[in-house]
């Protein structure tokens, strides 16, 4: 149990053990026992264990609001006077990103090794700028009236001007600051490009894109919809 | 007929490497338009030539900043003119959106007849590591090295067997000052090789799914065969030139002052047999770095396949689409719920000693906390969408307005009549909140000309709002409603007049009365 704890306390840490940064620990990780002795912590601490080649993962329950990222982190990552309006647009944008790089259909999801910021700039305006050339019916057919509301908001940012946060490129560097504090990307290049940590590679090939995770995505946006009507 | 067709797939990828370079995707047609025919060919065999230079020969890193001032200097050899082109994006875009094929795998179909049926292989020439500051370092692949060195050199495998047997034989002829050379490309080969099994190391560590089980026998059992095979053939060429020294030391032990040619000989054979040892030492740690990697692919291979998920959804279709079925008020729990497995934990705040005596408060607190924010995000985000409004109103009020007034005065008129007629006629206070109506009179002098005939040919009928900024098409479209024939106008036309105008106006701001004044040109406006 003593091992359990260490590894415990180091997942609560860093969010992360790796054979490489900690030898000791990541070896312990392999010890049946102690694994079941983790498994029984995690389980009563309501995380789960995410297993990878040469590294392992704290991932915290869908509910579990003791570990887990909350609303007012949400509110404190985008910027100070930001609004549902941004917190929608953001997440868009991290959906985007990560449909991006791992959105293949082989059996390996991921297909780019880099992004660049321009890149899903271009991918963004695919979607956001077609809401203003379809017609009104098929756009209030798909697209909810908020996430046109938020189409438009995009649209309404500048390509270019002095002040570069407001900017689409400004917009989507900002998100992706968000997932460099997260460990999961790198912004390289004089802040044009990004690339994937192995961190996201892990979490997103061995856990996040599982299909046995359809039902918690599903509820999601079912408990999203329940909410808004209660 | 078969077997003259056997190992084809191989000459095909230098086909499908030839293809990637003149069949370039991803191009740019504004800087493309900048070279003559062929030149940017030229120009990407250049770059890759440099990147193999500077990877091989030198113990550099090759940034991106290397290659733009490598291609500053070759850039005057092209017909080119200089102020025309921006020499960083001209770089980034050979490297990333041609050579890298912005960061996705590029696939050609050969027919490997061998196996008896089609296959893909993978193009990639280069490729990107990070340095230990986080700054990407460019190196030619294994493929892109092969590619290269077929275009000049000699086959890479061969190559290096020739070498030793070239360097062998000048030693036998106590031709030292070729040997010198030859012993120096040696170093080369291997130094290709010592990145090739880095790169693959690096990639096998990072994403087994990137390497096929043919790729890594080619990689690491062919190579640590053929390695062995070169390592015994370099240790007799150690022993050669070991005689060599013997006999140089004989003869200095005779005779103590050299001639100079003898001197030049001394000098040759000891950087000789440095050379032969830097390459035995690479050749000995390749070949330990051979057997680490062979565990390490059966090891990371393993785990992959006992942890690889069997089935994974359709991000796309449950993810992306159903947020474009979101609203405002359950966006945050679905920004949370998605997002919560790839955060980090949030430990440092959630176990904060004060909250174990304040745990009841705590969670009120957050659900209040959580409610006034959505309260307070809501609020704001219904003022954005009245900002939106408000301002789209004002814009067809001052077109509307502009269309009235040329109706009457179709002989053309200035800004200020127009102005002075709408302020004393009628309430002009939303024309007037964010300066919007002198605003738009720029935004109309930038446009120059509205001419309703070339609007009805392009103006495509949809019922979008316009965004809160000046939408000269959104604003036509809401005129036509009021007056399907415009005014009778047909065309107007905003032009300069160095006549300048003083506006002043008292604006209410944080319940303090603030003067403003505005100065701007007194266009003339001309109507047809």
């Amino acid at each position: 149990m003593e091992q359990a704890l260490k590894i415990y306390k180091r997942l609560l840490e860093k969010g992360q053990i790796t054979d490489t940064e900690d030898k000791e620990l990541y070896s312990a990780f392999k010890d049946l026992e102690v694994r079941n002795n983790l498994e029984l912590i995690a389980k009563e601490l309501d995380f789960k264990i995410v297993s990878a080649p040469h590294a392992a993962y704290l991932v915290p329950n869908m509910d579990n609001n003791f570990l887990g990222y909350s609303i007012k982190d949400i509110r404190e990552g985008i910027k100070k006077d930001a609004r549902l309006i941004d917190a929608f647009l953001e997440c868009y944008i991290i959906m985007t990103i990560l449909y991006m790089f791992y959105g293949g259909k082989n059996k390996n999801p991921k297909q780019a090794d880099f992004l660049q910021i321009k890149d899903i700039v271009s991918k963004l305006d695919e979607t956001l700028v077609k809401t203003s050339k379809e017609d009104a019916e098929k756009i209030e057919e798909r697209y909810s009236i908020n996430f046109i509301q938020m189409a438009t908001y995009w649209r309404a940012k500048p390509l270019t001007e002095e002040n570069k946060l407001k900017t689409r490129m400004g917009t989507v560097l900002t998100a992706c600051k968000l997932l460099r504090n997260e460990k999961l990307i790198v912004i390289t290049d004089d802040d044009t490009e990004i690339r994937a940590t192995k961190k996201l590679d892990d979490l997103m090939e061995y856990y996040y894109l599982s299909e046995d995770r359809i039902y918690e995505i599903n509820d999601i946006f079912l408990g999203g919809e329940a909410n808004a009507k209660d | 007929m078969e077997e003259i067709l056997s190992g084809f797939n191989k000459r095909m990828e230098f086909f499908a490497i030839v293809d990637s370079i003149s069949k370039r995707r991803n191009t740019s047609d504004k800087i493309e338009s900048l070279f003559t025919e062929n030149e940017m060919e030229n120009l990407i065999m250049s770059v890759l030539v440099y990147i193999m230079e500077t990877t091989l020969t030198e113990e550099e890193e090759c940034t991106i900043e290397n290659i733009s001032q490598f291609i500053k200097i070759i850039l005057p050899t092209y017909k080119i003119e200089k102020n025309k082109i921006n020499v960083k994006e001209l770089t980034r875009y050979i490297i990333k959106d041609i050579l890298q094929n912005k960061g996705q795998s590029r696939e050609f179909q050969v027919i490997n007849y061998d196996k008896g049926q089609p296959e893909k292989i993978d193009v990639r020439l280069i490729s990107d590591k990070l340095n230990e500051e986080n700054k990407v370092i460019y190196e030619l692949t294994k493929q892109g090295y092969d590619f290269l060195f077929r275009t000049k050199e000699v086959d890479d495998e061969l190559g290096f067997k020739i070498e030793e047997i070239k360097l062998k034989m000048l030693i036998h002829k106590k031709d030292y000052k070729k040997a010198v050379s030859i012993s120096r490309e040696l170093i080369m080969k291997i130094r290709n090789k010592k990145i090739s099994i880095s790169q693959f190391s690096y990639s096998l560590r990072n994403n087994i799914n990137n390497i096929s089980g043919e790729k890594y026998d080619e990689m690491v059992n062919s190579m640590y065969q053929l390695l062995e095979e070169e390592y015994k053939d370099m240790k007799d060429i150690e022993v050669l030139i070991n005689e060599s020294i013997s006999r140089i030391k004989e003869e200095e032990a005779i005779n103590p002052n050299l001639d100079d040619k003898t001197k030049k000989a001394k000098n040759d054979i000891w950087t000789i047999s440095k050379n032969i040892r830097t390459v035995l030492d690479m050749q000995i740690d390749i070949l330990t770095e051979c057997k680490k990697v062979k565990k390490l692919y059966m090891e990371t291979l393993k785990e992959s396949m006992e942890y690889s998920l069997v089935k994974t959804y359709n991000f796309k279709e449950e993810i992306l689409d159903k947020l474009e079925k979101a609203n405002f008020s359950n966006i945050l729990e679905i920004y949370q719920k998605l997002l919560k497995p790839l955060f980090l934990p949030r430990v440092n705040k959630n176990l904060n000693i004060n909250l174990i005596y304040d745990s009841q408060t705590k969670l009120e607190n957050e659900e209040q906390e959580k409610y006034d924010i959505k309260q307070e995000l809501l609020e704001e985000s219904t003022k954005l969408e009245e900002r939106i409004k408000r301002r789209n109103k004002a814009h067809i009020e001052v077109m509307s307005t502009l269309f009235e007034f040329a109706s009457t005065h179709k002989e053309g008129f200035l800004f200020n009549d127009y102005f002075c007629h709408i302020r004393n006629n009628q309430d002009i206070s939303n024309m007037l909140e964010e300066n919007l109506i002198f605003l738009q009179m720029l935004k109309l002098y930038a446009i120059g000309k509205i001419d309703i005939e070339e609007w009805e040919k392009e103006n495509i009928d949809n019922e979008i709002e316009a965004n809160g900024e000046f939408d000269l098409s959104y604003c036509l479209r809401m005129i036509k409603k009021e007056s399907s024939n415009f005014y009778g106008i047909k065309r107007i036309t905003i032009k300069r007049n160095d006549e300048k105008l003083n506006f002043e106006q008292s604006i209410l701001k944080e319940n303090e009365q603030n003067e403003q004044k505005i100065e701007m040109t007194n266009f003339k406006i001309e109507v047809e």
